[in-house]
């Protein structure tokens, strides 16, 4: 599979989101921040938006704009059935997401 | 990545860059300080970071902290949960703390209309350069300490509903292009999102989706089809809204509260009382020649009005929410707050009519490229909107919760049981006292005045019987439903209301400073501490920085 399309997507991300998290004075924690957030939010839909017909910026407002509600609606769901949301949940949930849409991707591309 | 690809893209460089530095100065509006919650400026703000945290630290959503909930433990939350949830993911993850957080969060709302504009902009105009005038102008938007109140005070959720807002307008925009299942499903996403982030949203959110709704009708051509965008459209919300129902249920009352107050009917005559309401903004709030500008725009556009057909009848219907349904609608939160997202409704208006007046006109008779006139006119709206901004960064400096109102807090959850019981008697208004995560009642500014001036009236003499009236200490959020029965139906609890003696908790914190008269703010924290100590058995556990707990109950 080849995962070149996806790549503009987290690195326009991540460098958006690393920039004002520096306002915290310590680099080591925007670059937490930015990985966490580009691995949550907006990994999980980069496959996915890559097969929309776009622009890479285009690509990776539409990841962000979705990929908050999508994460989002998927923890209130499972909290609400009295699951744990914890740090497997946390990260699991979007790794699952990236799996299926890194497998649809690869089905395009073939 | 060669010249002619950079040629080719500058203008979504161009705006990937106006929105870094869009996000960059509204973070930089209250700073985020990574050793205390000096971000946080308001009751709001304090609830919903600890919200979050509450979610980091148990691995639960649903039930309020029992900090929160005068000790009850099954007490449910029922506010939105999406900030919460995104916060508490991230704040897991990278064990940044959850104020930090949720502010980058609700910054990157806020900010995120810059690249939203470029992008609804550039497909309505068919014109990336007045796409980019139009993020531009979204950058520093003039009038912004009204605009950005919200943001830095800590309507943190209501930020986070525009978001959605602004982001169901471009996939709405999208659909009415090119129909297609992805676009629909994705609107789905932001119209779930805008319920469980801050319901009052969704009420304009739904334009939106009515817009889809009658493209769904005529354009998509087979019966199949159109049943199953639908269906895309309508899935996530309708599992959103059941799973969220009996929680919205408790804030329904606070949320249709009305112009006319909280017993207000839904149809009345609410003209005169709007400008008194609280975060009351209108267009005022721009200049004169913006709102010129934004007319001219106006007019050029119903000149080409088949054209710009969605434009303006979205235009039209967000005008009429917005300034004429609150005449006769009494649902405040639902209606005037929305006025917030004033500067980016009308940036297309102003985009539109300064690059006809401003830009075409540059080029034609200064012979400037057509980039350069633009971006010149970006920088130059930054620039004329520099100002205002410098005016608000200073902000940063009034912190709700100072270093020093933390250490206590801190030492308080290091050097205190779980269950004690706290009274603030002064300096921790408005939550800030819920930092301590034990059950603490607040005497908050109004319910501490009548407490000082008796205390001047009678030259002095104490009084340990508090007049707690409950109005926005910590315990504000305890809203009785109980977490028990089936998930539809809640049990009923019992709030603590009335007079508290100060005797009756195991600890009670001061602090020499608060808003008021400062003199007589020490002088009763000398009394009330002596009369602890010396005639009931108190013992002084901290003392530092002018703040001082007192152990009650030993």
């Amino acid at each position: 599979m080849n995962l070149k399309p996806i790549i503009p997507i987290i690195a326009l991300s991540a460098l958006a989101a690393f920039v004002p998290a520096m306002l915290t004075g310590d680099p080591l924690a925007a670059i937490k921040f930015s990985l966490a957030f580009t691995g949550l939010f907006v990994l999980p839909l980069a496959p996915w938006v890559a097969l929309l017909d776009k622009q890479p910026l285009e690509q990776t407002v539409i990841a962000i704009m979705l990929g908050i509600p999508a994460a989002a609606i998927t923890f209130f769901i499972i909290g609400v059935l009295k699951g744990p949301l914890t740090l497997p949940i946390f990260v699991g949930i979007p790794a699952l997401i990236f799996a299926v849409g890194c497998w649809r991707l690869s089905k395009r591309q073939a | 990545m060669d010249a002619s690809w950079l040629h080719k893209h500058k203008y979504e460089i161009a705006a990937f860059l106006l929105f870094i530095l869009a996000w960059g100065l509204r973070a930089n509006v209250d700073g985020l300080p990574l050793d205390y919650p000096g971000n946080i400026k308001a009751a709001d703000p304090m609830y919903h970071a600890l919200a979050a945290d509450i979610i980091v630290e148990s691995g639960r959503y649903g039930n309020l902290a029992p900090y929160f909930a005068q000790g009850i433990t099954n007490m449910i939350d029922p506010s939105p949960p999406l900030n919460y949830l995104t916060t508490a993911a991230i704040s897991k993850v990278s064990g940044l703390p959850t104020w930090v957080v949720m502010y980058l969060l609700v910054t990157l709302f806020e900010a995120f209309g810059v690249l939203i504009l470029f992008f609804l902009c550039s497909r309505i105009f068919d014109s990336k350069p007045i796409g980019l005038l139009a993020a531009g102008l979204y950058v520093l938007p003039f009038g912004l300490s009204d605009w950005w109140y919200g943001m830095y005070i800590g309507l943190w959720n209501n930020v986070g509903g525009f978001f959605f807002f602004y982001a169901s307008l471009l996939l709405a925009y999208e659909y009415w292009q090119k129909p297609s299942r992805w676009s629909i499903f994705a609107l789905s996403l932001t119209v779930a999102g805008a319920w469980l982030i801050h319901v009052a949203e969704l009420f304009i959110t739904a334009f939106a989706v009515g817009f889809v709704g009658l493209r769904l009708l005529w354009k998509v051509p087979s019966i199949k089809e159109k049943v199953t965008h639908a269906l895309l459209l309508g899935i996530v919300p309708l599992v959103s809204v059941i799973l969220f129902w009996p929680r919205y249920q408790e804030l329904s009352s606070f949320l249709t509260a009305g112009s006319g107050g909280a017993e207000s009917s839904l149809f009345g005559w609410y003209y005169s009382t709007l400008p008194t309401l609280p975060f009351y903004t209108s267009l005022g709030q721009f200049p004169w020649w913006f709102l010129l500008v934004a007319g001219l725009g106006l007019l050029q556009l119903l000149v080409n009005w088949r054209k710009y057909l969605p434009l303006l009848i979205g235009e039209a219907y967000l005008f009429c929410h917005l300034f004429v349904f609150p005449w006769f609608l009494s649902a405040y939160y639902f209606f005037v707050r929305q006025r917030m997202a004033l500067p980016f409704i009308i940036a297309p208006l102003v985009a539109y009519g300064a690059y006809h007046l401003i830009v075409r006109n540059t080029m034609k008779y200064a012979k400037i490229p057509e980039e350069l006139a633009v971006i010149a006119l970006v920088m130059l709206v930054i620039g004329l909107g520099w100002g205002e901004y410098q005016g608000i960064t200073g902000l940063k400096q009034q912190e709700h919760l100072t270093p020093a109102k933390y250490d206590a807090l801190h030492w308080i959850q290091k050097n205190t049981p779980q269950d004690a019981e706290l009274v603030f008697v002064t300096g921790y208004y408005q939550m800030s006292g819920s930092f301590a995560k034990r059950v603490g009642f607040v005497f908050d500014l109004p319910d501490a005045v009548p407490a000082l001036q008796s205390f001047v009236q009678n030259n002095g003499t104490v009084n340990l019987t508090l007049p707690y009236l409950g109005s926005n200490g910590d315990t504000e959020m305890a809203h009785n439903a109980l977490d028990e029965g089936s998930f539809f139906e809640y049990g009923r609890g019992k709030k603590r209301y009335g007079p508290m003696n100060v005797l009756s908790f195991d600890y009670a914190v001061f602090a020499d400073f608060q808003i008021g008269d400062q003199p007589v703010i020490q002088l009763y924290n000398n009394r009330m501490i002596g009369a602890l100590i010396n005639e009931h058995g108190g013992t002084l556990v901290y003392n530092k920085n002018g703040i001082y707990i007192v152990q009650v109950n030993a």
